[in-house]
């Protein structure tokens, strides 16, 4: 997901080292509630996925899996509209 | 597997889609297996967890060996209508996916989980025990991979959307100063060149935070995920993998972090987190695919 070589900090800005310092006071990150948008894009667009869309035959396996995939664009389109989608 | 491919399996072998079901008055009364996570075998308590189905079809182990799938009995026609175009917090959708969560969370606070993808649904006990067998080791794999660790959702966002971003630098109108339109070609040309050299140092800017607290929160976490950064304003974001024993240290980088964003004004970023998951982001089998 990330260059191998890093951008060089140009002047001011901070480095790995500074930000990794110890002993600086910190909070626990307070959890926060769930969005919607949140919970959707990792229950219905990660986990593990064991079979293919609706029902198939897998070695043998006979497994239903409701064909989501339609669901999911308009999950997306319903929770980011007009939002540029771009990878990390 | 296309939609007329599935359409055509449908026909031949009866039980069907929650899609499909008002096709059919077979599948009012189709049941299945729904299955919300593979987990180590372990003395897990299941009374307390949610379930999809009727409150008396609780979810339960079906064991193969070493792992197991937590499953629960549900008529199909829970999983109907189903709709994308209703994703409020009460929509059917949105009250699935949480009880499809709480269940899983449920699992994960007492061993191992991986999640699986909401809408996974097995035939019958036997078909979840051939599903066990088919994947054990790459289960156990990622069992001992999740162990002990919980996922943390990390974003880097544009502190106000309506502020300055590197899609709205640059703008021809936006160029000149309000009653100061550029006096000459060469004047209005000089000013565009800075207006996208600025763009371009601002971009580079913010891409060197994201590298940074990618570099930083990483050294903390057991394994971290690239996810699609979508939303107002969201730049990156990213899903890591950390271990129980060590969320103090990765607090502290993120807190750490959100310090020395608010010391760049210009850069404009402010940090986010969402959390704690069961490892959603974690669980992906080798050879996934949807045509599997």
């Amino acid at each position: 997901m990330h260059d191998a070589k890093a951008p060089q900090p140009t002047s001011g800005e901070p480095t790995a080292d500074q930000l990794t310092a110890h002993g600086v006071a910190s909070e626990p990150i307070t959890p926060q509630r769930a969005s919607i948008a949140d919970l959707l894009d990792r229950v219905v667009d990660q986990g593990a996925v064991v079979s293919g869309d609706v029902i198939i035959s897998l070695a043998g396996i006979d497994l239903i899996r409701l064909d989501l995939r339609l669901l999911l664009i308009g999950v997306d389109r319903a929770l980011h509209p007009r939002t540029e989608r771009r990878t990390a | 597997m296309t939609r007329n491919t599935a359409a055509g399996r449908d026909a031949d072998t009866g039980p069907t889609t929650a899609r499909d079901a008002d096709t059919g008055p077979a599948v009012q009364s189709a049941r299945g297996l729904y299955a919300y996570a593979i987990t180590s075998v372990d003395d897990l308590d299941l009374a307390d967890v949610p379930t999809i189905g009727s409150s008396a079809d609780t979810p339960h182990l079906i064991r193969q060996g070493d792992i197991a799938l937590v499953a629960s009995d549900i008529a199909l026609s829970v999983l109907d209508d189903l709709t994308a175009d209703d994703v409020t917090d009460n929509s059917k959708l949105a009250r699935l996916a949480r009880t499809h969560d709480s269940a899983v969370r449920a699992v994960a606070a007492q061993t191992s989980v991986l999640p699986l993808r909401f809408g996974t649904v097995v035939t019958d006990a036997d078909a979840a025990i051939r599903l066990l067998r088919s994947r054990h080791d790459e289960a156990r794999r990622l069992l001992s991979h999740v162990d002990g660790c919980q996922e943390w959702g990390v974003r880097l966002r544009v502190e106000s959307p309506a502020g300055p971003s590197p899609g709205q630098a640059g703008q021809p109108g936006q160029l000149g100063q309000a009653g100061q339109p550029p006096r000459s070609g060469t004047a209005y040309l000089a000013q565009r060149k800075k207006a996208r050299a600025e763009k371009d140092h601002l971009e580079a800017r913010r891409h060197t935070w994201i590298q940074t607290a990618h570099d930083t929160l990483r050294t903390h976490a057991r394994d971290s995920a690239a996810r699609v950064a979508r939303g107002p304003g969201v730049l990156w974001d990213a899903a890591y993998l950390v271990a129980r024993s060590g969320e103090a240290e990765f607090f502290a980088s993120v807190e750490q972090l959100a310090q020395r964003l608010r010391t760049d004004a210009l850069a404009g970023l402010e940090v986010e987190t969402s959390g704690p998951w069961p490892p959603y982001s974690f669980a992906h089998m080798e050879g996934e695919t949807a045509d599997a």
